[in-house]
């Protein structure tokens, strides 16, 4: 039976000793803040008043039809003001067009308007785009009217690059912390006394660990606000709506890193049992962000979407792996492994 | 009651503690002496039911220290001070023996009181709410102290608590440690102090992996070194040499300048013989006393030197 009292008078020692050092509160508090704050304004800012230039509304053609054709085959010739529908059209020079689902090879199309169509090997210029599929092609000064504009893509790619901080930022600070209470208690020899308290040795790993998870995963929360704060109000011109939260932002803040700031704990607790300096605590420890880092590699080179799905399934690779840890920890974290055997 | 039996225990092959068989009774002083890395530590953490025996058994008030489901009674029962006093640094000595009342249970009313009063005799209340961090080594050895007491424990092992004190800290420790056997609390002393060991033990054990010697310091001597008179007389008379060894009861004796120092069987029983013997001999002594052999004298035989 867990007296979690006990736990927490641990736990609450900590946070005492967390008060009195200033790089453990920089690194619980500051950090996550200044990284929340700082990093979509470094990002999403500059990429917003670069987007304001860019337009989804369609330009006025002033288009002059006097011709429609209807499934017929044109090679080329030069075409000006036609309306085409499901036509083919290879070598052809148009201007002043429309174009309502059809394809286009290796042509050159000027001032046209562009439905349902497919391009391929095409040279586009000012012409107005709806739902065209372009292959090999170029597209020069026109508007893909419904598309994403490079900017709009740009701030979701970069949106989801920073997502890879409220992953990462659970892992790191536990490093940090953990450096400090763990391997830093073994080295001012204050462990012993600890162990002598009538306290179990799950008792003792909780109170450690709740002292580290508590602070961290509240900061993260909180460090939450700010960034979407900051990434809406810049992104909603451009995006027209408010990007954050999103459901992936959702379950990677609320569900992954308390899981992810976990895993971290964990580690350190096995890596402390065998260094014997906060350094290479903490080095190691920081390398637990990597599968966060390979997930997001992976994302940004499309191997995989990031999506509500795959999120929880990330999830639930990290539960798996704190269940394996917290059996190596507690099978360590015991009176006589740390007073016989930790380094 | 601190009893072992046969209690031993080995690191990867190495023996660190063997055989020990030993009982501590309640209210005693027990000094366990030792060189480096005899096993005494070893044996504190068996007894606080931090490490397991590898073989033989160790009780402390009747509770089996291997038993995992007792040791936190064990411990409840038991103050340590290690060897390192180990503190949080960053937390003033109130707050860090606040927290060892907490972990123990003390409750509250009794906690601020007894924590106050614990300071106070150690000379500490002044200094109570700075962080430890600013203290000096024998300060911070005193905190531990209180730390060990800080649940009233019945039993507090202390490993060597006079170490790198000044004499007036080392001093206030010592009759710290006396008063706490006159609240007949059973103290297991670790120390390479044998002054502090001749001072406040009971009785002590001398240990090297095993228990070499086990006894009152003077019993210790006395089997040691056997229960000296030394006859001291005006001149020296080596010439009545022979004569003393012959008397009744007399095992050794030997000169030291005017000195016969005589090694009896019974010295109360064969001394008034000896003294008169003497007399009729024509030697003209000046004083009589029993030879007085220190602690370091038998610790050194003991250990082999």
């Amino acid at each position: 039976m867990i007296q979690w009292e006990k736990v927490w008078t641990i736990a609450t020692k900590e946070f005492k000793e967390f008060r009195r050092n200033k790089y453990i509160l920089y690194s619980i508090i500051l950090m996550p803040l200044l990284l929340a704050t700082v990093l979509p304004a470094i990002y999403v800012i500059p990429v917003s008043m670069f987007a304001a230039d860019e337009s989804k509304t369609p330009m006025d053609l002033h288009l002059n039809i006097n011709l429609n054709n209807s499934y017929i085959e044109v090679r080329e010739v030069y075409a000006a003001n036609i309306e085409f529908t499901s036509c083919n059209l290879t070598n052809t020079v148009a201007t002043g067009c429309i174009f309502y689902n059809c394809t286009l090879t290796n042509c050159v199309v000027e001032g046209s308007q562009l439905n349902d169509s497919i391009v391929l090997g095409s040279t586009i210029t000012k012409c107005n785009l709806n739902n065209v599929t372009r292959i090999n092609s170029t597209v020069l000064g026109s508007v893909l009217v419904g598309e994403m504009t490079t900017a709009e893509t740009t701030l979701l790619l970069l949106i989801n690059t920073m997502l890879l901080f409220f992953l990462i930022m659970p892992t790191i600070v536990p490093a940090v912390v953990a450096s400090y209470t763990i391997v830093g208690e073994k080295l001012n020899r204050s462990l012993e006394p600890l162990l002598m308290t009538p306290t179990t040795d799950l008792e003792l790993m909780l109170g450690k660990s709740t002292s580290i998870f508590v602070p961290t995963v509240l900061m993260t929360y909180l460090a939450f606000v700010p960034f979407v704060l900051i990434v809406d109000f810049f992104t909603y011109p451009v995006l027209g709506y408010a990007p954050l939260p999103s459901d992936v932002f959702v379950i990677a803040v609320y569900l992954i890193s308390p899981l992810t700031c976990a895993l971290s704990i964990l580690a350190n607790i096995i890596i402390s049992s065998r260094v014997n300096d906060v350094r290479s605590a903490q080095q190691l420890g920081s390398l637990v962000v990597l599968p966060m880092v390979i997930l997001f590699i992976a994302a940004l080179a499309g191997v995989a979407s990031l999506n509500a799905w795959l999120m929880l399934g990330f999830g639930g690779l990290i539960l798996a792996a704190d269940v394996v840890m917290l059996l190596i920890s507690l099978r360590l974290f015991k009176r006589e492994e740390i007073l016989v055997n930790w380094k | 009651m601190i009893e072992t039996i046969g209690l031993g225990r080995n690191f990867d092959g190495l023996v660190a503690v063997d055989d020990l068989n030993l009982t501590v009774k309640n209210g005693e002083v027990f000094g366990f002496l030792g060189p480096n890395g005899a096993g005494k530590t070893t044996t504190v953490r068996m007894l606080c039911a931090l490490i397991a025996p590898s073989r033989g058994r160790a009780f402390m008030n009747g509770i089996d220290v291997a038993d995992r489901s007792q040791q936190i009674k064990i411990r409840q029962m038991v103050g340590l001070l290690p060897e390192s006093p180990g503190h949080y640094e960053t937390l003033s000595a109130y707050q860090n023996l606040d927290f060892y009342a907490h972990m123990h249970g003390v409750p509250e009313p009794q906690r601020k009181q007894r924590i106050d009063r614990l300071l106070e005799r150690l000379d500490l209340k002044d200094r109570k709410d700075d962080r430890i961090a600013t203290y000096s080594k024998g300060m911070k050895q005193k905190v531990a102290i209180a730390r060990a007491l800080v649940h009233d424990p019945e039993y507090v092992f202390l490993d060597e608590p006079t170490s790198g004190l000044d004499p007036v800290a080392a001093l206030t420790v010592r009759e710290f440690i006396s008063e706490l056997k006159k609240d007949g609390r059973t103290i297991f002393l670790n120390t390479h102090h044998l002054e502090d060991a001749e001072k406040l033990c009971d009785r002590i054990g001398v240990m090297s992996t095993r228990m070499l010697a086990l006894g009152h310091p003077q019993e210790l001597a006395d089997s040691f070194f056997g229960r000296g008179t030394v006859v001291e007389l005006d001149m020296p008379r080596p010439d009545l040499l022979a004569e003393v060894q012959a008397m009744r009861g007399v095992v050794a004796v030997r000169m030291e300048d005017a000195k016969f120092i005589i090694t009896v069987d019974d010295p109360v029983l064969r001394n008034p013989a000896i003294v008169a013997d003497l007399v009729r001999l024509g030697a003209k002594i000046r004083y009589i006393e029993p030879q007085k052999r220190s602690l370091e004298d038998v610790y050194l035989k003991v250990v082999g030197r």
